[in-house]
């Protein structure tokens, strides 16, 4: 019965199909006559879209009732390029209404899309607003770029705003005084991480563990350890340090205690400290002794003294790797890496210091910044900070520097100097004290200045409005660097820049490949891709301990899947191959955690590699446990937002939203007499006419993904329901798919539009402002100009690169609408 | 790196901050000459907040039973049953503008606009201002800080638009809304340094801006003046913190971060909203506890499903009642705040006796995103203007704005009006 109304369903579903996204043949091999797309356009859409009844403000009597359609359509691209994706995304005619056939759609899109790629226009070269405020990643990388220091932009920095699912959109990069304020204040702390401070005072840190099994290696630490916390510190001053490890002994039972935990604290990978917790001493104090016992325990956890410099540091407070054997435990194991309930575990520390603070030694960020020094090169501390600001400068505000430059940053210099001066007045140190203060200021305003914070695009004095010009050199070089590395320029980019050079067509081409075999380039792999394919979504998720205790709390993969992700595209952006792999290819990095999510057993240790999938269910970027996942809910998967993700963030045909007032699944009929499979569910829903009309259509593409749960692991069965998972479906065309393998096949039946999708994210990401109907000509001609390049990575970016979008603005009108 | 204007007791301290980190206090609290006696805060201030849940409510488990004066507190709202006097409990209300087919994006920019988000700025200028930042207009002159956007979602909230296009960025981590409160620095010497720095910064900072500007096209350039504006505001701040206080002032240590535990993350953001409420650090906090479709699970309460699949409760009384668990989880962390402000004296009363808080949702029945009837209550007194104490239930139509547009009334700020809103409510 129950496949009888499945079946109903597709039928449905294939009147209204998707055959635009899914149909081999390439529409415009089989386009008809204008007068064959209006008849179509009359017969399906007229209905509604006329001048009387004007639906949705629309009428399409202009054009059909026009001697020259293509004149129609150049008159309002907007409206055209509307429809083109309405129509690409089959929501139009609405359901219920009746549906022109598969080919008839392709042959109208087609016809449409060639009318569009012929309207001439200029508006895609804006005069908008193209002053970027560096957002928080931009400003963490370009710190890091630029002083050697790692700052983390999320705690320094408030949240940028989001345009069309990117945080880097000129319009959206706006500024209140909050910001202001904290940008102020995240340049005086990294002057102060950078220079560090000789006489800082005691601070605290608090680290914690993060998710992620304590019973196995933590990347970074000390090999012959498991668990425990791995810190990144820099640390102001040379001295003293002190480190307080959170309780141990809490538990009311003292559960474990009977078993030693030789713990152990290092510093850059050496031993500082070593204690053990627990075994039969401890046991006996705090089973037999009590009173007191918790203190007495926790109390060799705190104060642990050390030395330190200045500087980077690692900070790892761990356990000595020791064999399980000792617990039988093990027996108990119902989680895959866990049931070692009794084995200790780190929760957080916190660092204190410096106690008794002794000066400055040397740090990657002051040699870095401190390329001349008074003492040894015999120079005046002024003549000293003059060249030091120079070099800084330059590459800060990521163009030659001014006279007005320096002597800017030299008042800075002057007010720290004297500060510093007054701190040590007569001192041995006062000197040298005060030229430390001087640069720490000068680096503080460097960073708050707005030609650090701000990118932006200048007119040139002797154009009118309107007209057209490229953006210089040196404007370029920040723009590919904020694209290709989100961050700023190096000195190749800014010296071939300064010469003119960069703009040259083959010296252009070069450095895009040059810079995206650039390890800074994996911005491309996380920043870009995690943005594209709304991977934020995943935060949110945190997967159901009850229905996944495999997979969650400290087995939560998400972390794992998220590197895994950034690899693998890396992989793809790097090695410059074409963009269609990111669907197909067989590799992928995988870590223990990971390989057993995705049942492969040979795969040991935390360390992340390279691997040749030999099961193809988990080929390219629907097999892959981040994607998978955040498309999912916490307890269970969802077809729905499988199939939606594939439609919006793959295919880039993002369906109609559900109209308001929507009942959701009746749990009346769920759950009482018998769990149903979230098909059976999802076919209740599909029963109403208003929801199978996008239902039908997006549905079977998330079933075929069904076999792999919301954490992303491959299930023959819903465990619930224990019936055996169905992945069959019938796309739109009739294709009848069942499982990844069809699904990924029938995506790959027409890579264009998958490339369509890449191409038109990139060039948002790339411009750095929302893209608009205007930009899909270039869009449509980068994906057909690069077909014969084999989609190839580089083809694509220098397309975009050499775009009008990308190089050129246009004057803008003189005077503003009356808002300012 | 900036001073508030009043005492704050190192009680006040290590209830309001200190206890909940459990970390040393005492070596921070170290006074500060700052004066109170010529301070606006000598008068009677007028105090906001807007704290807003998403997904609504069970409305049969928010609403009492019984209306006017003498009603049996609701299972939702039972933590806040101690301060039945000081609560207006408001039903019947609908917020019509914010009716959308895309409910989460729209219904919260909507809650203290009353208007539909794609006609901000149409009807007219001010059309889509939230009504926390008209308040502002009024009441942000007096303070360091005009008003404070926090939230303890992940990802980011749109409650407060300061202009139709612009909505003010919500702050979600204690410690950065510590420093916005108290600011950088270790001593009363780093901090008056650290206050000086600021000030010749913003000064050549203005200067660099000029010369940017100079080379832009018009568009571009607004931006430049926006960013103007915002030094011109920090400057202003920096001028008002420098002014010397006669009255010690004791700040407790900063948080570390967001803390894990969620009770304790809610907690905290309470705690750091009683103290600026408590040292007139400012008059206007607009809270958002968690985000618009919140993935949220309430493993603390024995709740592993995601917050938002659960609002579509679709009518199964276990999924409603741990609905009603969640919303009672939200008001029982709210009560603490509100314990906090009715603890604090403050002039002829108490904190809360001069403040207008609305505690609510901006949708109604999670399960079909509706936006009648609005679940909203009012604790406080508006400095005598809101009676308190009773349950007024509206007929149906009766409008969310309306509520807006009293609050603002009561409190003496002249706006016309907000969206939709009429005449207001007599009886709140």
């Amino acid at each position: 019965m129950l496949k009888k109304s499945i079946s109903r369903i597709t039928v449905i579903g294939a009147a209204m199909s998707l055959a635009g996204v899914f149909v081999a043949s390439r529409p415009s091999q089989a386009q008809d006559s204008a007068d064959v797309q209006l008849a179509t356009i009359k017969q399906y859409c007229q209905g509604c879209h006329n001048d009387r009844a004007k639906t949705g403000g629309v009428s399409f009597e202009g054009i059909i009732s026009s001697v020259n359609p293509a004149a129609s359509i150049a008159k309002d691209p907007e409206l055209f390029e509307k429809a083109v994706r309405k129509l690409r995304g089959r929501v139009m005619p609405p359901p219920g209404a009746k549906q022109p056939d598969g080919k008839a759609v392709d042959s109208l899109v087609a016809w449409l899309e060639d009318s569009l790629d012929k309207v001439p226009t200029q508006a895609y070269v804006t005069d908008q607003v193209v002053l970027h405020r560096l957002n928080r990643q931009e400003y963490a990388n370009a710190v890091r770029d630029l002083l050697l220091v790692e700052v983390n932009g999320a705690e320094l920095l408030p949240q940028d705003d989001v345009a069309q699912g990117f945080d880097n959109i000129a319009s959206a990069l706006q500024v209140s005084p909050s910001f202001i304020e904290q940008y102020v204040s995240a340049a005086r702390n990294v002057a102060v991480k950078v220079m560090g401070k000789g006489d800082a005072r005691p601070q605290g840190w608090t680290f914690r563990a993060t998710s992620g099994s304590q019973l196995t290696h933590v990347p970074g630490l000390p090999l012959g350890t498991r668990g425990g916390i791995l810190a990144k510190v820099d640390l102001p001053a040379d001295g003293e340090y002190r480190i307080n490890i959170a309780d141990m002994a809490g538990q009311i039972w003292g559960n474990g205690m009977e078993y030693e935990n030789p713990l152990v604290v290092t510093l850059d990978n050496k031993i500082i400290y070593q204690e053990v917790v627990g075994g039969e001493e401890d046991n006996k104090l705090y089973d037999q002794v009590q009173n007191g016992a918790i203190d007495k325990l926790n109390a060799r956890l705190k104060n642990i003294k050390f030395q330190a410099t200045a500087g980077p540091h690692k900070i790892g407070v761990t356990f000595r790797r020791q064999s399980f054997a000792e617990s039988d435990d093990q027996l108990q194991i119902s989680t895959p890496g866990g049931g070692q309930d009794r084995s200790y575990r780190v929760n957080s520390f916190q660092l204190l210091g410096p106690f008794d603070a002794k000066g400055l030694s040397s740090t990657p960020s002051r040699e870095r910044v401190l390329i001349c020094n008074p003492a040894k090169d015999n120079k005046t501390p002024e003549a000293c900070a003059r060249e030091i600001f120079s070099t800084l400068a330059k590459r800060a505000y990521r163009r030659p520097v001014t006279n007005d430059d320096i002597n800017e940053l030299m008042q800075y210099y002057a007010d720290g100097a004297k500060q510093g001066g007054l701190r040590s007045p007569g001192s041995q140190g006062e000197s040298s004290a005060a030229f430390e203060a001087g640069i720490r200021e000068g680096i503080t305003g460097t960073l708050a200045s707005p030609f650090f914070l701000y990118r932006g695009e200048r007119v040139p004095a002797n154009l009118k409005a309107g007209e057209k010009y490229a953006i210089t050199d040196l404007e370029l070089a920040s723009k590919l660097s904020f694209f290709l590395w989100n961050s700023i320029p190096d000195d190749e980019l800014l010296d071939l820049a300064a010469k003119n050079k960069l703009s040259e067509s083959a010296t252009l081409d070069k450095q895009v490949v040059r810079m995206l075999a650039d390890p800074r380039s994996k911005t491309l792999g996380s920043n870009f891709v995690f943005q594209w394919l709304d991977m934020t979504r995943l935060d949110a998720v945190v997967p159901d301990n009850d229905v996944f205790p495999y997979a969650s709390g400290r087995m939560d993969p998400r972390n794992d899947f998220r590197t895994e992700l950034t690899l693998f595209s890396d992989s793809i952006f790097r090695e410059d191959r074409n963009v269609v792999d990111l669907l197909r290819a067989s590799h992928t990095y995988l870590n223990e955690r990971v390989a057993l999510q995705y049942g492969i057993t040979d795969v040991k240790g935390d360390q992340f590699r390279r691997v040749e999938l030999k099961d193809s269910v988990r080929w390219g970027l629907m097999g892959k446990g981040a994607i998978l996942m955040a498309a999912a809910y916490p307890n269970r998967t969802s077809p729905v937002l499988r199939g939606k993700f594939i439609l919006a963030n793959i295919l880039g045909v993002p369906p109609a939203n559900p109209p308001p007032n929507v009942p959701t699944l009746n749990d009346k009929d769920i759950g009482t007499t018998k769990a149903l499979t979230v098909r059976e569910m999802m076919a209740k829903h599909r029963a109403s006419p208003t929801c199978s009309s996008c239902h039908a259509v997006m549905d079977p593409l998330g079933f075929a993904l069904e076999n792999f749960d919301a954490t992303g692991m491959w299930r023959d069965k819903d465990r619930f329901a224990g019936v055996v998972i169905d992945s069959a479906g019938e796309l739109p065309d009739g294709t009848k798919i069942n499982g990844p393998d069809d699904l990924r096949k029938a995506l790959l039946r027409r890579p264009e539009q998958f490339v369509q999708s890449f191409t038109e994210n990139l060039l948002t990401y790339a411009m750095g402002r929302t893209r608009e109907y205007y930009d899909m000509p270039t869009v449509r001609k980068i994906v057909r100009d690069t077909a014969a390049k084999d989609y190839k990575v580089s083809a694509i970016v220098q397309a975009v690169v050499k775009s009008e979008q990308f190089k050129m603005r246009r004057v803008p009108p003189p005077v503003l609408s009356a808002s300012k | 790196m900036f001073l508030s204007k009043k005492h704050i007791s190192r009680r006040t301290a290590l209830q309001g901050v200190g206890a909940t980190l459990g970390l040393p206090l005492l070596e921070a609290m170290i006074p500060a000459s700052t004066a109170w006696a010529d301070t606006p805060a000598g008068k009677t201030p007028k105090r906001f907040a807007f704290i807003g849940f998403p997904h609504g409510a069970i409305m049969d488990s928010w609403s009492p039973k019984e209306t006017g004066t003498s009603f049996t507190i609701s299972p939702i709202l039972k933590p806040l049953e101690p301060f039945q006097k000081h609560m207006t409990i408001v039903s019947g209300l609908r917020n019509k503008p914010a009716e959308t087919p895309e409910p989460h994006a729209y219904i919260e920019q909507g809650w203290l606009t009353c208007v539909k988000p794609t006609e901000f700025g149409k009807a007219d200028p001010n059309s889509g201002v939230s009504c926390d930042q008209m308040a502002v207009k009024y009441v942000g002159q007096d303070t360091r800080l005009p008003s404070l956007e926090l939230t303890a979602a992940q990802g980011s909230a749109r409650l407060a638009w300061r202009t139709p296009t612009q909505s003010l960025p919500q702050e979600g981590n204690p410690r950065a809304v510590f420093q916005k409160l108290f600011g950088q620095g270790d001593t009363d010497q780093e901090r008056a340094q650290i206050l000086a720095e600021t000030g010749s910064i913003l000064d050549r900072v203005k200067g660099q801006a000029q010369r940017l500007q100079a080379s832009l096209g018009v568009k571009d350039r607004i931006v430049v003046s926006d960013y103007l504006d915002s030094v011109r505001e920090i400057e202003r701040r920096v001028k008002m913190a420098s002014m010397p206080d006669e009255r010690a002032l004791t700040i407790p240590d900063a948080p570390i971060g967001t803390p894990n535990d969620i009770t304790e993350y809610f907690k905290l953001m309470f705690d750091l909203m009683a103290l600026a409420f408590q040292a007139d650090i400012t008059r206007v906090i607009t809270f958002s506890m968690d985000r618009e479709a919140s993935m949220r699970t309430y493993t603390n309460l024995g709740i592993a499903e995601g917050f938002h699949p659960l609002s579509h409760h679709g009518n199964n009384p276990q999924k409603m009642d741990k609905l009603i668990q969640i919303q009672r989880y939200h008001a029982e962390v709210f009560a603490g705040f509100i314990k906090k402000i009715e603890a604090a004296k403050e002039g002829d009363g108490t904190v809360l006796d001069h403040s207008t808080i609305l505690f609510g949702s901006d949708m109604s029945n999670s399960d079909r995103h509706n936006n009648d009837p609005l679940p909203s209550v009012i604790l406080g007194h508006a400095n005598g203007k809101i009676k308190g104490g009773q349950h007024l239930k509206y007929p149906q139509d009766s409008r969310h704005a309306d509520l807006l547009f009293t609050l603002l009334q009561r409190n003496e700020i002249p706006v016309q009006s907000i969206g939709d809103s009429g005449a207001g409510l007599a009886e709140v």
